[in-house]
């Protein structure tokens, strides 16, 4: 142990003397290798975690797709119904909804919002969890009122009351109510952010009187029936649905598709994983090729210590204690880079956290067992590699004598060796230009997206509106709604305001139209317009979406519900081959009155057809979740109305006092209405580039972080290269090179390895790009800007790693040529 | 070159002239004087050996007059010229276009083959073509019997072959003074006699040499000896003053 102990010293005082090799080796992999855990994590965590249920193959969740336009719709309360006691399918079947609730925090006191999940208690069953206080719920908590029944996180419980069993039986003074805290709960994976479990049923019974639940998206999920493949599930709910009396006739029902996906759908989307797993694969080799860096460098300083070797071996001691002393450097490299990368590891997270690279994610993001095993595993790696190139420094000696020889000084590494290091640092550019390139083919995409003309102006655009807990109104939601924009208008932050049934930012409708020239009166056969009734008659001078033919809306049609019609140029382009639609008539399937749009229960009662003229044309706008897919959407068609639900208002003011002025506006109307979602266009199109690219945020620091990685181990090979190369510079010097010349040539032995790396990019550059196509918007997949600013990018990266060993070139001593070995 | 025309360009002015040359190194705070008063000419033509023991400022010397180091105090005239206040752009300017050198451990570049350390001080004059660069190596290798291995890289020659392609870079440039320092130095007895040979031959063509040496044998192979002892010039005298 003395003796162990005594190596471990000896080692140490090695390495830090010196302290080039040993930092910069330990920094690097431990960088590296940081990044390399924290993917692992997340693909982890992501794709392969088992999930805490029995049978989890088993629980699927169900989604609703659309398959000509290649999109996905919600489940709502009525698919819940509709799948419920369908034994063949599911043996156990329960619906969930997310929400936000406001609790109170006292008189005077800003309330705080926090998420909760309404789930009958089906759900708490089949997700199988179990409270760590309390109980789980039953069916009469989910009819409970006064109070209301709830669950909590162990967190909050702890948090507000000291402990989860001090909060059992307590009450929350939430804003729908008083709830009583029943049971608590831990963190699961499903729930990340998850304060409240409301118990609810989503019958047709408990919706018409139910708590804070309404008719919005229901997301499904249940365990298959013995024997249920998830294919034949979906085949029988698809059928389900088609059959349903609510799809009868609709043209959409041939394009429905139920499907019983794996549970981890959930949160996760087939080109997410492609690009996931090739983002893991790209900091793995970054990894690997900073191995091979290290190992290099190692491989180099132990042909630099043969001398050593040969005097221990004079000494009396045997190759496997040389092995062991030299093999020992090895070691304590790859434990201090496994230290120093658990550490960071921890800090990226935080990082990742904070930035929401993954808000998705179904188990909170952070270093947990499998990543420190994972993190174990590649400095095993490590360690194992770097003893194996002691071991073969080892086998290669020739022999104490010859080693005596040598003389101690440093002595270069082979030129073999030096070749494959070169030849690591041409790959390490070739994998930082392909990185930067795709991360910058994904921002440049994004840009384009955060930049396109919408169809109407963005700046100080603020959308609002209003939540009803309890039992859906529509007659009193609007009158409420009414009065609301009464009080909007005549705050002084409101410098205009309009009204609709739907906005581009937030909520479209749509609806059957008779194609002009169609006699076929079958509705199921029309087309489908984005249809939004209820339009003010000074919408669209008010987001300045132009009106390219006729005109806008006057106040009187807006009163009377006239039967009038302003549609979009796709609209025209698709229906009137003449280009000429004004004083045409058209036919839908569908009410002018956006009340009949709120009460979204099933109705024996055919919609309305109505006939309307079209007196004006407007160019198209575009949803910021759709700039990728403007196709989804159809032809526009607006028709006028008064009693528009979405509040639109234009303001300088910020989000923060102007939604507390609201919510407080708001209260004295009601002191039951909670204030809808309210938000600036412009952050709801940040919000929605965020989710077309998730990735973007992770793919460029990933790839900041190779370039940094690429210059650095350029920056290695060429400072230890001009270190060994000393004697040759002062050579040259007496031959008459000049200093300048020197440096010249350093940073052309740099440019020239970066241009390499470069040009054997070009093509995985090329495929890249085509693997990123389905992504790519307004950007050309081998795009010329973007290649040749990585290409500039890299040069200024290659121009600042090669600046100090050029420069240390250039002050080459050239009496060194007169000393002889 | 006839050996009058030698002797008569061994009488003109003198190629290099040192005056009151001193180098001092500082390491902490010990001074040491490695040279001290040194003067010293050498004549275009003559074939000069500076003799003396380890330490006594030979290499310092040869430094200095390869302008790969500055004198502390002293002036120094190379071809007229004087170089001690010259930037390191107009030194580098000088050493490829005056001087050619012989190192004891012969200091061929590792990754450069035969041919390619020959034609380097070429290269870096940059004033001439492909052709007549590769015409003067040839040549250049021609006279020292090393063409046959144009293509070899330095490890795979002997060490009295390496010397001999050193001597080969050493003139190809034709410049005005070769400096030798301890040619023989990393060589056995026979490979030292044939590169003294080669050494006689180019001076007897002509060219102007300067050889550090701690062998007298092989210092009489130079027309005049210098010796130093202790950074100081001690002796000076002629081959025949030295036989006789």
């Amino acid at each position: 142990m003395r003796s162990w102990i005594s190596d471990l010293g000896y080692s140490l005082r090695r390495l830090l003397r010196s302290p080039g090799f040993t930092f910069m080796s330990i920094a690097l992999l431990a960088l590296t290798m940081s990044v390399v855990i924290v993917w692992f994590v997340i693909l982890y965590d992501t794709f392969y975690r088992p999930l805490p249920y029995a049978d989890a193959e088993r629980l699927v969740f169900v989604e609703f797709h659309f398959i000509k336009e290649n999109t996905d719709g919600r489940t709502d309360a009525g698919d819940a119904q509709l799948f419920a006691h369908h034994p063949e399918i599911f043996e156990r079947e329960s619906a969930f909804s997310r929400g936000l609730e406001w609790l109170s925090n006292g008189p005077g006191v800003e309330p705080t919002q926090l998420s909760l999940i309404f789930a009958e208690p089906e759900a708490f069953a089949i997700f199988e969890m179990h409270p760590i206080a309390g109980r789980l719920p039953n069916a009469a908590d989910a009819t409970a009122r006064s109070p209301r029944h709830i669950l909590v996180t162990e967190h909050f419980a702890r948090e507000r009351f000291g402990s989860p069993g001090a909060a059992i039986g307590k009450l929350l003074p939430l804003h729908s109510g008083q709830y009583q805290i029943i049971g608590v709960f831990p963190e699961y994976p499903l729930s990340v952010g998850v304060v409240f479990w409301i118990p609810s049923l989503y019958t047709p019974e408990q919706l018409a009187e139910s708590a804070g639940l309404g008719y919005g998206l229901v997301s499904i999920v249940g365990r298959l029936a013995p024997g249920v493949s998830p294919l034949e599930a979906s085949r029988r709910l698809t059928a389900l649905v088609t059959g349903d009396r609510r799809w009868a006739g609709s043209p959409f029902a041939s394009d429905v598709q139920i499907i019983a996906a794996p549970l981890r759908t959930l949160w996760t989307y087939p080109q997410e994983r492609l690009l996931m797993y090739s983002l893991f694969a790209a900091a793995l080799a970054l990894w690997l090729i900073t191995v091979s860096n290290v190992c290099n460098l190692y491989l180099a300083r132990l042909a630099g210590r043969q001398h050593e070797s040969g005097l221990m071996s004079a000494l009396g001691a045997s190759p496997g204690r040389i092995l062991w002393l030299h093999a020992q450097d090895g070691q304590i490299i790859a434990g201090a880079a496994l230290a120093i990368a658990l550490a960071l590891a921890a800090w990226e997270f935080m990082g990742v956290r904070l930035l929401e690279m993954f808000p998705g994610s179904p188990y909170p993001l952070q270093l947990d067992l499998p990543g420190v095993a994972f993190a174990l595993l590649l400095a095993s790696l490590l360690a194992g590699t770097l003893v194996t190139n002691a071991w073969w420094m080892e086998r290669r000696r020739a022999g104490t004598r010859e080693d005596l020889k040598i003389g101690g000084a440093r002595h270069s590494a082979p030129r073999e060796i030096q070749v494959l290091r070169t030849a690591l640092s041409v790959l390490q550019v070739t994998l930082t230009a392909v990185l930067l390139v795709g991360a910058g083919l994904l921002i440049r995409s994004a840009q384009h997206a955060l930049h396109l003309d919408l169809g109407f102006e963005r700046e100080h655009l603020l959308m609002t509106g209003i939540n009803m807990p309890g039992p859906p109104n529509a007659v009193a939601f609007v009158d409420l709604t009414n009065r609301f924009a009464e009080r909007i208008r005549a705050l002084p932050q409101t410098h205009e305001m309009t009204r609709s049934a739907c906005n581009p930012l937030a909520f479209l409708n749509s609806a059957p139209y008779q194609p002009p020239g169609s006699q076929d009166a079958d509705v199921s056969h029309w087309a489908v317009a984005t249809f939004c009734p209820e339009t003010a008659a000074n919408y669209f001078a008010f987001m300045h979406t132009p009106v390219l033919q006729g005109r806008p809306f006057n106040d009187q049609e807006a009163r009377d519900y006239a039967a009038v019609a302003i549609v979009d140029t796709d609209f025209v382009r698709k229906n009137f081959s003449d280009g000429q639609a004004l004083g045409r008539t058209i036919r839908i399937s569908g009410s002018l009155d956006g009340t009949a749009m709120l009460d979204n229960r099933p109705s024996d009662s055919p919609p309305a057809i109505t006939t309307l003229t079209i007196v004006g044309v407007v160019s198209r706008v575009t949803m910021p979740w759709a700039v990728r897919e403007q196709n989804v959407l159809g032809p526009y068609l607006y028709t006028p109305g008064p009693h528009g639900v979405q509040l639109l208002l234009h303001t300088t003011a910020g989000l923060g006092p102007l939604s507390t002025d609201l919510r407080k506006e708001l209260r004295e109307l009601s002191p039951e209405a909670m204030l809808g979602g309210t938000r600036f266009a412009t952050d709801v199109l940040d919000e929605a580039v965020r989710y077309l690219y998730p990735a973007n945020t992770a793919l460029s620091v990933l790839a900041a972080v190779t370039l940094m990685l690429a210059a650095v181990g350029l920056y290695a090979v060429l400072a230890y290269s001009t270190q060994i190369r000393q004697k040759e510079f002062a050579i040259r010097l007496a031959l008459g090179e000049s200093p300048v010349g020197l440096r010249r040539s350093v940073i052309r032995q740099g440019l020239r390895s970066s241009a390499l790396g470069l040009v054997l990019a070009i093509p995985l550059i090329w495929l890249t790009g085509q693997a990123l196509q389905s992504q790519l918007f307004r950007v050309k997949t081998f795009d010329p800007l973007t290649v040749c600013t990585v290409a500039v990018v890299v040069a200024i990266a290659t121009l600042i790693a090669t600046w100090w060993p050029a420069r240390r070139a250039e002050r080459a001593d050239p009496m060194l040529a007169l000393r002889a070995e | 070159m006839p050996a009058a025309d030698v002797a008569s360009r061994g009488n003109g002015a003198p190629l290099i002239r040192l005056e009151q040359i001193a180098k001092i190194y500082y390491t902490d705070d010990l001074e040491t004087h490695a040279l001290s008063g040194v003067q010293l000419e050498i004549r275009r033509g003559e074939f000069v050996s500076i003799t003396g023991p380890s330490g006594c400022g030979k290499s310092t010397l040869l430094g200095i007059l390869g302008l790969l180091d500055s004198p502390s105090a002293g002036e120094y005239l190379l071809d007229g010229v004087a170089v001690q206040s010259l930037d390191h752009i107009e030194r580098a300017t000088l050493r490829r276009r005056d001087i050619g050198f012989i190192f004891q451990a012969f200091n061929l570049i590792g990754d450069l083959t035969v041919y390619e350390n020959v034609e380097l001080p070429l290269r870096l004059r940059g004033d001439s073509s492909t052709a007549d660069r590769r015409r003067r190596t040839l040549e250049a290798l021609e006279r020292v019997s090393m063409s046959h291995r144009l293509k070899h890289y330095p490890a795979q020659l002997s060490g009295g072959q390496q010397q001999r392609v050193a001597v080969a870079r050493a003139l190809v440039g034709s410049p005005s003074i070769i400096l030798a320092d301890e040619p023989t130095g990393n060589l056995d007895s026979v490979n030292g006699e044939s590169v003294m040979e080669l050494l006689r031959e180019l001076h007897q063509a002509g060219s102007t040499l300067c050889m550090v040496t701690h062998d007298p044998r092989y210092s009489d192979y130079a027309e005049r000896s210098i010796s130093l002892f202790d950074g100081r010039v001690v002796d000076e005298r002629s081959r025949e003053e030295g036989r006789s």
